[in-house]
């Protein structure tokens, strides 16, 4: 039995810790659903290109996994801020439209980075040594990860809460026509809450690279995952994420006790359909 | 009385495309895309009485065109008399598509809009993970049909190696689908069908049964995609649960119909057919000519597809009906 409870300490610790990454990822979709209504189905892509910037950075210029995490966080938020000014701005609003374009951003996204890099399954070959808390030992890469996740987070959160621009963000989130008739510019905060989003997926992907397999169909792994996360919490509900993103990885990781490790997606899912279905708003809310 | 033009050229479309295969019948490759095309067509009409005139966008097509598929898959799997006649999985499939559809818009119609497409989404990937993992579906390994014996009649005798009977089999289903979606739009139930789409609240106040209707229409939409599944399944003669894209269980099969009604033309009879024959059409030809490169094909076509969304965003046949000012 003490083997069983270690085991399952350790897998929830790990499922923690990969949930909280899982939020990160989540956060993004939920910021850029929030300021834009656009539910972005390649989101997950993102995540994944931040994980091949963070490969390639250290392959070829042996930049060393932690420092792309900002690097990436930069380059993501141009590339947020370019698609939604020539890209996003179209489909504001619009649920279907949003879906049908962002598939089709996804599946070219895909297939460019199949088409670049293979479907092989890579790894950044770093290591920093193992760490024990009591009986469960962590590998190091998660506990750094899940350091880097939570101040990630938590800056995030600062940002949305403390500063003018990101209580903007907040009131365009709420209501886009009330905070335009305060002075609020709708259109830059719409640029800077989608530059953020796909920051979030691509430093979220930069930090999962740490501590996870680099392929290019992961991405719509990740997108489903991190649409989970936005239904458990509310879609637009940036803050709980955070809840969900734990929820779905200790979840998911208990689940590889009793089912064939293929399997365990499902678990997700069924929890998502009656998240779905009985509280339709998420969890954290109210009515 | 005097038929309409439109009657006439519709009679004339469909004898040409009863005659025409007997002419390109040495093409094999020529028919197998047709054949394709036919299929998709008939699944993207299903996906589009439910989305463009109900306005219920599912995202889990896959699912009945999937367990259609599986459906004649398990018979002739697991029963001797399906191995020398999958017919009747066609209606079964059906069947299947339709039960599944009630039972998932049994549950999921109390979500409306995005949350409605991310459940039925949820369910396809249940199902598929549940399938791959089960020993009585083959798991990931998938599903080989045999190939259906000839069936002989005093005339003529139909061989099922060849491209031929398939092109008149879902010619004729494409046909009854497109049939079935068009009466059905015309009539009394299509307006309550739009009124819903349009504001489901104001047509329940005026005593409109939105649940009932949806349900119901969510029954046809499963049926067809379910007979096409199984039909694509014994023409395909293999069914594969995993791969992605080709897979009839994955989120890319339930985008097809999205993409093929989108490219068309939704909430029109027409789309689905012209946007099956660009989507298959295009999609096999950027498939030989990049065919040396894993992905290349799906790039430009994600490509051309974004190029189609943003230049008419209500279909090719939108942007013809509104240049040619036709009804």
């Amino acid at each position: 039995m003490v083997v069983l409870g270690d085991l399952l300490s350790s897998i929830v610790v790990h499922g923690l810790m990969l949930g909280a990454i899982y939020a990160t990822i989540a956060m993004g979709m939920s910021l850029i659903f929030g300021v834009m209504s656009i539910k972005n189905l390649a989101h997950g892509d993102f995540a994944v290109l931040g994980m091949f910037t963070s490969f390639w950075l250290f392959t070829l210029y042996n930049i060393s996994p932690l420092l792309s995490i900002p690097i990436s966080f930069a380059l993501f938020f141009c590339i947020g801020m370019i698609l939604t000014r020539f890209v996003f701005k179209h489909v504001i609003g619009e649920m279907l439209g949003s879906i049908i374009l962002t598939f089709g951003l996804s599946i070219f996204m895909e297939n460019v980075m199949l088409l670049f890099w293979g479907g092989d399954y890579r790894t950044i070959p770093v290591e920093f040594g193992k760490y024990s808390f009591g009986p469960i030992s962590v590998g190091g890469s998660y506990v750094v990860a899940f350091v880097l996740t939570i101040i990630l987070i938590i800056l995030t959160q600062l940002f949305l809460s403390r500063t003018k621009i990101g209580v903007a963000i907040r009131a365009v989130s709420q209501d886009p026509e009330a905070a335009e008739s305060l002075g609020i510019s709708s259109n830059t905060i719409r640029l800077i809450g989608g530059g953020l989003g796909i920051a979030l997926a691509g430093s979220g992907g930069a930090i999962l690279a740490l501590i996870y397999y680099i392929y290019p169909y992961l991405g719509i792994l990740l997108t489903l995952y991190a649409l989970i996360i936005c239904v458990f919490t509310g879609l637009g509900n940036v803050a709980g994420t955070i809840f969900g993103g734990i929820i779905i990885g200790i979840v998911q990781a208990a689940a590889t006790i009793q089912l064939p490790y293929s399997l365990t997606p499902v678990v997700g899912f069924i929890l998502f359909l009656l998240v779905l279905i009985f509280r339709p708003k998420g969890l954290f809310t109210r009515g | 009385m005097k038929p309409s033009l439109r009657t006439i050229l519709l009679i004339a479309l469909i004898i040409i495309a009863l005659i025409a295969p007997l002419q390109i019948a040495t093409q094999t490759y020529l028919l197998h895309i047709i054949v394709l095309i036919f299929s998709f067509a008939a699944l993207a009409q299903s996906w589009n009485l439910l989305a463009g005139y109900a306005g219920q966008p599912s995202l889990g097509h896959a699912l009945f065109f999937g367990m259609g598929a599986y459906t004649a898959g398990i018979l002739t799997l697991h029963t001797e008399y399906f191995k020398t006649n999958p017919w009747p999985s066609l209606i079964l499939g059906g069947f299947v598509g339709a039960l599944l559809g009630i039972a998932i818009g049994a549950v999921c119609f109390r979500l409306r809009g995005p949350y409605f497409a991310l459940a039925t989404l949820a369910a396809t990937e249940v199902a598929r993970l549940i399938v791959m993992n089960s020993e009585f579906t083959n798991g990931a390994i998938g599903i080989t049909i045999r190939v259906p014996p000839p069936i002989t009649t005093p005339f003529f005798t139909i061989d099922f190696t060849e491209k031929l009977p398939y092109y008149y089999i879902t010619l004729v289903i494409m046909i009854l689908s497109f049939y079935a979606v068009y009466t059905l739009s015309k009539s009394r139930y299509g307006l309550l069908l739009r009124s819903i789409r349009d504001d489901e609240d104001a047509a329940m106040t005026l005593g409109v049964n939105a649940f009932r209707l949806k349900l119901f229409t969510m029954f046809i939409s499963g049926f067809i995609a379910g007979v096409v599944g199984s039909l694509y399944a014994i023409y395909i003669s293999y069914i594969d649960p995993a791969m992605d894209p080709g897979g009839v269980l994955t989120l890319f099969t339930s985008i097809e119909p999205v993409l093929i009604t989108i490219i068309g033309g939704a909430a029109t009879i027409i789309g689905p057919l012209i946007g099956s024959v660009i989507r298959v059409g295009v999609g096999e030809y950027l498939r030989v000519i990049f065919g040396w490169r894993a992905g290349m094909d799906l790039i430009f076509f994600g490509l051309i597809f974004l190029i189609i969304f943003f230049l008419a965003r209500k279909g090719i046949w939108g942007l013809i009906r509104s240049r040619i000012k036709i009804r």
